[in-house]
């Protein structure tokens, strides 16, 4: 994910009926290849990672209902997620969710992102989808103080960097 | 208009909806618990109470139209605290009822946001968050 990113576009992106989204998103593709496909129906059923299966059912829904939130759903001016961001912010996930992670907690953002949250053992961290290529991650170790928040725009290295700090935090209390 | 500490001082609290979507479910305790994206907007809507107490109106207004939403208090020197100004900008087009209007201006990134959920003290809570 850096000099290949690019911002997606309708084309992109294939709703098929209202339980199964397709992507092409190219998170890492080379620019003359073929872009990757992430089809979430078959995702669903776990054809493609037996991993899947432990988190897609609770965080899948939760982006379909994201998608489909009023205007106002905040009692402010809210606004439902962007379909290209919940598509890009699947696959984010899809590319740094091993068995050893969590599953995480999954919520809305008013702007019409998408954030997902880790809690273990004293050590707290946080992806927040604005929107394709516009992150931030955030993280705090409450046994060591550090805290910090980080964008992330085309160099998305950090993430894998503080999703092992959350292994650590794991082992350590186990 | 800019930051106005003499009618929401320091020690002044603002009270922000907090609407049943922002409560999810934890996958770790199976509880729900409130997100930090409930502070995230760049202007944040609040009402004043210190501008609120002026007129003998106390938080039940702030849920006038919203009667199952929810909502929490913030301290006014908090959110001054994280570089935050607040600005007293009544009767929005969405709330022309509102003269208690304010709003919460600032960048808040995740440690912000994490900050103020922290802080956020429940004043209608839901019975059954973590």
């Amino acid at each position: 994910m850096d000099s290949t990113a690019r911002t997606l576009s309708d084309r992109d992106i294939l709703i098929r009926g209202d339980t199964s989204l397709e992507t092409v998103a190219t998170l890492g593709a080379e620019p003359d290849e073929a872009p990757a496909v992430v089809n979430l129906d078959s995702v669903r059923r776990g054809k493609i990672n037996n991993d899947l299966q432990r988190w897609i059912g609770s965080v899948f829904p939760a982006v379909q209902e994201f998608l489909r939130l009023p205007v106002g759903w905040d009692s402010y001016n809210g606004k439902p997620l962007k379909l290209e961001t919940g598509m890009f912010a699947l696959q984010l996930l899809y590319d740094v969710m091993t068995p050893q992670v969590p599953v995480p907690l999954v919520a809305p953002t008013s702007a019409g992102g998408i954030q997902f949250e880790w809690r273990r053992d004293g050590f707290e961290m946080e992806l927040c989808v604005a929107a394709p290529y516009d992150c931030e991650l955030s993280y705090r170790d409450q046994q060591t103080g550090e805290e910090d928040s980080l964008p992330l725009t085309t160099d998305f290295s950090a993430l894998t960097r503080i999703m092992r700090k959350l292994h650590t935090a794991q082992r350590l209390a186990s | 208009m800019a930051d106005d500490p003499e009618k929401i001082p320091n020690e002044s609290w603002v009270l922000r909806r907090i609407t049943s979507t922002f409560l999810r479910p934890d996958p770790g305790t199976g509880k729900r618990r409130l997100t930090s994206g409930a502070f995230k907007d760049r202007e944040m809507s609040v009402d004043a109470e210190s501008l609120m107490a002026v007129h003998g109106v106390d938080w039940n207004f702030s849920l006038r139209n919203w009667p199952d939403a929810y909502l929490v208090r913030l301290n006014a020197g908090l959110l001054r605290g994280r570089a935050q100004t607040i600005e007293h900008k009544p009767k929005p087009p969405e709330q022309p009822d509102n003269p208690y209007h304010c709003e919460v201006i600032g960048t808040k990134n995740g440690s912000t946001a994490n900050a103020f959920r922290d802080a956020a003290e429940w004043v209608k809570k839901p019975q059954d968050i973590a």
